[in-house]
């Protein structure tokens, strides 16, 4: 405590302080960016490169690997695979979780708290819990295997947080414009299409931009729910493709970054929203 | 906090039978904005909880019909060796990552907060790992911890403290702090954000106050901004508790709980038993996930009332 | 144009014991623009809401023309309403706004914007059609929600407070607007409000309510001069009415030891609530005639008038009296007040409720 005060030291306390905050920092942002940045060199590298010296700076450029993970692996499959899941499932989402939210944040009925916490209470729950039941269910209705079950899957395990982050921000929305809406003439289904989700949007982008980065990344409900190569999505391929050609480094680097790039782009554009998003269930 | 609002809904419905429709809560738009949600809730999560407890008494061979054995499962679980090893590996990882996540992003928070340059792109920076899937990031850590080339005994071997390189993920005593490690860089840098927001939503006044009352700066860190912001870093200590009680994806790309068992977790113990080991039985894992459904609850239970009760003696 | 009919209205919210509204009943007549007045919590918003098909109704009815509403849903009542918080849709453009509720309606999209532009110019909006609200200042926006009633063209027009985000300047030049768009519209208006300033220059009637209950109807003058309580003798009126005990005599009334000589046909002996407006007190030296002695604890120079505070020090409540705009009172100084017998009026020391002047000789 002595030391943050001005004092009649020979080195100014200040000046050591605030050489010892950016070592600090700058040996943190090493150990974040660092494994970045290497896998991006090594994705431009061919593998004969990247023996002879891990660490080389990527030249010349083989954007070339690109084209070849996409053409020779299955890597355009996994990627196809993974868009239409991810999409059909964020748009389910966010109809039917905006849809519940509305309706737990407008109106009150009987169970309305009993079903809210029933399930806020899920997003708790350890997946193993559902996992083997799921598996069983899908099989027995004939969804395993399948994409359009993963995608029902995946609309169940986000349910819970689009719908608290939702309801959170309906729950703000004076009531008066729905009163206002209901006198001008419409009814509470377009008054739902009409106000309360043009209003939403914000928190309505927000949990369209954190549910696709979750489930873009999503990995235990697909290993366990499909096993044919040509419905598997990226993660799933990613791994596949390292089982198969595992000394292939430089090919197994390119397929990391084809996961990754679509994740930064959205970072890119969208980060406030997507900070918000992430955090949104960590501050109360 | 449910019952309050349910009595006056149970009353309310009645009146409303008596006298007209609730113009404000009409029940077929209710009915139909609440049933997608619900009927989605209960085929793919209620409905597959439920499935899991059955199963749990059950021996569920495939071509067979159920078959009931009672409690047999839980009896087995009690002395099956590897299901307390991976429970310990677990809550070794769950007692330990959160600790090291909140008290290292506290630290990068305040460097932040202190209003170093370049804030905006260290941010960014260090929030982005957590955006990785796992798969991505177990790869990248498998590389960075290989024997022959990784990054880490590079750098070591760089330094002169080749002695030190080491298969870290191939040994049992090294593997589990290794993982641990690579959740630590993934979650820090959101803890970091989260903090990070906490503190600069403090109202000015305090701080204002505290500068009047010729406060030091780590004096003014310890008595006024830690205090402050507790209830969020409580809130990320639960939250990332929850998600390491969780963990699988991570394991199962690295390690898949080797070497011998060292970095086994339910998840991952749980996995096997259900679609690897080829036992066919589908009721012992159900089992351990039982088991480990209540262990979880019970843990975020007990830390929201070990917190609680803190909080109350505190004020 | 229509008639609104309440018949014993009552609103009992789901858990509570107390009926949030208690058997209203008032008919408001075609043209009028009816005040419902009272102190928070009184019941007012809910009666307004209910005749708006927002809040269903526990018991009782509810008419516009002589058709049942009950049951029927906002939207077929043909009301429009301008809320408090004005709720301008915030995603919307002032026009889109205005014309939100005709799309519903009309179909003819040329006769949509025909009509919201002729609104939008009648109340100088013409120039914002194209803003959100957002980026309007607080007297457009009540505008634009002022707008969004007119455009319709409805039946009933149902105010809940509109003007209480206004500042006061503001708030003084709405009010005369207000009564010009009354007159010139000659619609049925029904009007909630707490602030008895508004009640009074803009109702043709005033329905002031305590409790979910109507503690008076009538003309603003009629109840400010009669108050039919004690409650809405102190409720409306700034500073409220001055109320003293007192007896009633053989010959008339006994104040503070001095005689009135009111003529009742109360029984010599019962005690009654005497009130008196504070314009209505004048200083007087005969110390044995006056209504009310006391020492002057307060001058309150408001410009126009001035208010002294005076207090008998005896236990009582303090009188308070509106002066000319100079007083000769000092501070301090005892004084007594005396007041025309016709301006004063007698409630039930026990109920509170006024004895009519029927009752006085």
């Amino acid at each position: 405590m002595a030391t943050a005060r001005p004092s009649s030291v020979f080195i100014s306390p200040a000046s050591l302080k605030m050489g010892a905050l950016v070592v600090f920092i700058a040996l943190y942002t090493a150990y974040s960016s660092g494994p970045f940045v290497w896998v991006a060199m090594m994705s431009l590298r061919t593998t004969t490169e990247i023996a002879a010296d891990p660490y080389a700076l990527p030249w010349p450029l083989h954007w070339e690997k690109f084209a070849s993970a996409w053409t020779d692996s299955n890597y355009d499959a996994y990627f196809v695979n993974s868009v239409t899941v991810v999409l059909a499932a964020v748009a389910i989402l966010t109809v039917i979780g905006g849809m519940a939210a509305h309706c737990f944040a407008r109106y009150r009925f009987r169970f309305r708290g009993v079903l809210y916490f029933v399930i806020f209470s899920t997003i708790i729950f350890p997946p193993q819990v559902t996992v083997i039941g799921l598996f069983q269910i899908l099989v027995e209705y004939g969804l395993y295997n399948s994409r359009v079950g993963l995608v029902l899957v995946y609309v169940s395990i986000q349910l819970p947080i689009t719908i608290y982050i939702l309801e959170a921000f309906f729950a703000r929305i004076p009531n008066d414009l729905f009163d206002a809406a209901r006198i001008d003439g419409y009814s509470e289904w377009s008054i739902f299409w009409r106000i309360a989700l043009p209003v939403a949007l914000p928190a309505i982008s927000t949990t369209i931009i954190l549910n696709t980065i979750l489930l873009w990344n999503e990995f235990l409900y697909a290993v366990v729910l499909i096993t044919e190569d040509d419905k598997r999505t990226l993660p799933l391929g990613v791994l596949r493709f390292m089982g198969d050609q595992l000394e292939d480094v430089g090919m197994i680097a390119t397929g990391l970054m084809i996961a990754i790039v679509p994740v930064v782009l959205i970072y890119v554009f969208f980060s406030e929203r997507l900070i918000q998003g992430m955090t949104a269930g960590a501050v109360k | 906090m449910s019952r309050d609002v349910n009595a006056p809904a149970t009353a309310h419905a009645e009146a409303a039978q008596e006298a007209e429709r609730d113009h404000a809560n009409p029940f077929s738009a209710i009915a139909i904005f609440l049933l997608p949600a619900l009927i989605v809730y209960a085929a793919f999560t209620a409905l597959p909880v439920a499935r899991t407890f059955y199963n749990s008494t059950h021996l569920i061979v495939p071509n067979r019909p159920a078959e009931w054995v009672g409690f047999t499962h839980y009896v087995e679980l009690w002395s099956d060796q590897m299901f307390w090893k991976a429970v310990w590996n677990t809550l070794t990882w769950a007692a330990v990552a959160p600790v090291l996540e909140v008290s290292i992003a506290t630290l990068l928070a305040l460097a932040l907060y202190a209003k170093v340059p370049f804030s905006r792109f260290l941010r960014v920076a260090w929030f982005t790992p957590v955006l990785m899937s796992y798969v991505v990031v177990g790869i990248l850590w498998m590389w960075i911890y290989n024997f022959d080339w990784g990054a880490l005994n590079a750098l070591l071997r760089a330094v002169g403290l080749g002695d030190w390189a080491r298969p870290w993920l191939g040994h049992p005593d090294t593997a589990l702090p290794a993982l641990i490690a690579v959740t630590t860089w993934m979650w820090t840098g959101f803890n970091m954000v989260v903090i990070l927001a906490a503190m600069s939503s403090l109202p000015s006044e305090v701080l204002e106050a505290a500068e009047l009352d010729n406060c030091g700066w780590l004096a003014k860190l310890w008595f006024v901004i830690l205090p402050l912001i507790r209830p969020t870093l409580l809130n990320l200590v639960v939250l990332s508790f929850i998600g390491k009680m969780k963990i699988f994806d991570l394991v199962w790309v690295t390690t898949q709980g080797n070497p011998l068992w060292a970095t086994e977790t339910v998840s991952t113990y749980v996995y096997k038993r259900a679609f690897q080991w080829r036992t066919f039985d589908l009721g012992y894992p159900s089992t351990i996930a039982v088991i480990w459904f209540v262990i979880v609850l019970a843990g975020v239970l007990g830390l929201t009332f070990l917190f609680r009760q803190r909080d109350r003696l505190e004020y | 144009m229509a008639v609104v009919a309440l018949d014993t209205i009552c609103k009992r919210y789901p858990g509570g014991s107390e009926k949030a509204v208690d058997s209203v009943s008032f008919t408001v007549a075609d043209g009028e623009f009816m005040v419902l007045l009272g102190p928070s919590g009184c019941g007012k918003s809910t009666t307004l809401r209910m005749i708006a098909g927002l809040e269903s109704i526990s018991s009782g009815t509810i008419a516009i023309d002589g058709d049942r509403m009950n049951g029927v849903p906002a939207k077929n009542r043909d009301i429009a309403m301008v809320f408090q918080s004005y709720a301008l849709y915030p995603h919307m453009t002032v026009r889109d706004n205005l014309g939100f509720g005709l799309k519903r309606r009309q179909t003819d999209r040329a006769e949509v914007k025909r009509r919201v532009e002729e609104v939008a110019a009648s109340i100088g909006l013409t120039d914002y059609l194209g803003r959100k609200p957002h980026a309007l200042s607080g007297g457009q926006r009540q505008r634009v929600a002022l707008g969004r009633a007119i455009v319709r063209d409805p039946k009933v027009f149902l105010f809940d407070e509109p003007l209480s985000n206004l500042d006061a300047a503001l708030r003084v030049s709405t009010r005369a607007e207000l009564v010009r768009l009354h007159r010139a519209l000659t619609a049925t208006m029904i009007y909630v409000t707490h602030d008895q300033v508004e009640a009074m220059t803009m109702g043709d009637r005033v329905c002031i309510m305590s409790e979910g209950r109507i503690a008076q109807i009538g003309r603003p003058m009629d109840v400010y001069m009669h108050p039919a309580s004690t409650f809405v003798a102190r409720f409306l009126g700034n500073p409220p009415m001055n109320l003293m005990e007192g007896a009633a005599t053989e010959t008339g009334l006994r104040v503070n030891d001095a005689a009135v000589p009111v003529a009742t046909i109360l029984n010599s002996g019962s005690a009654v609530t005497v009130g008196v407006r504070p314009e209505d007190l004048v200083p007087t030296d005969k110390a044995d005639n006056a209504l009310f002695s006391g020492q002057v604890t307060g001058i309150e120079p408001l410009g126009a008038e001035t208010l002294v505070h005076v207090d008998a020090r005896d236990g009582s409540p303090p009188i308070i009296v509106r002066g000319p705009r100079e007083v000769a009172a000092r501070l301090d100084e005892t004084i007594h007040l005396a007041c025309d017998p016709a301006m004063i009026r007698l409630f039930d020391a026990q109920t509170g409720i006024a004895i009519s002047s029927k009752e006085l000789a």
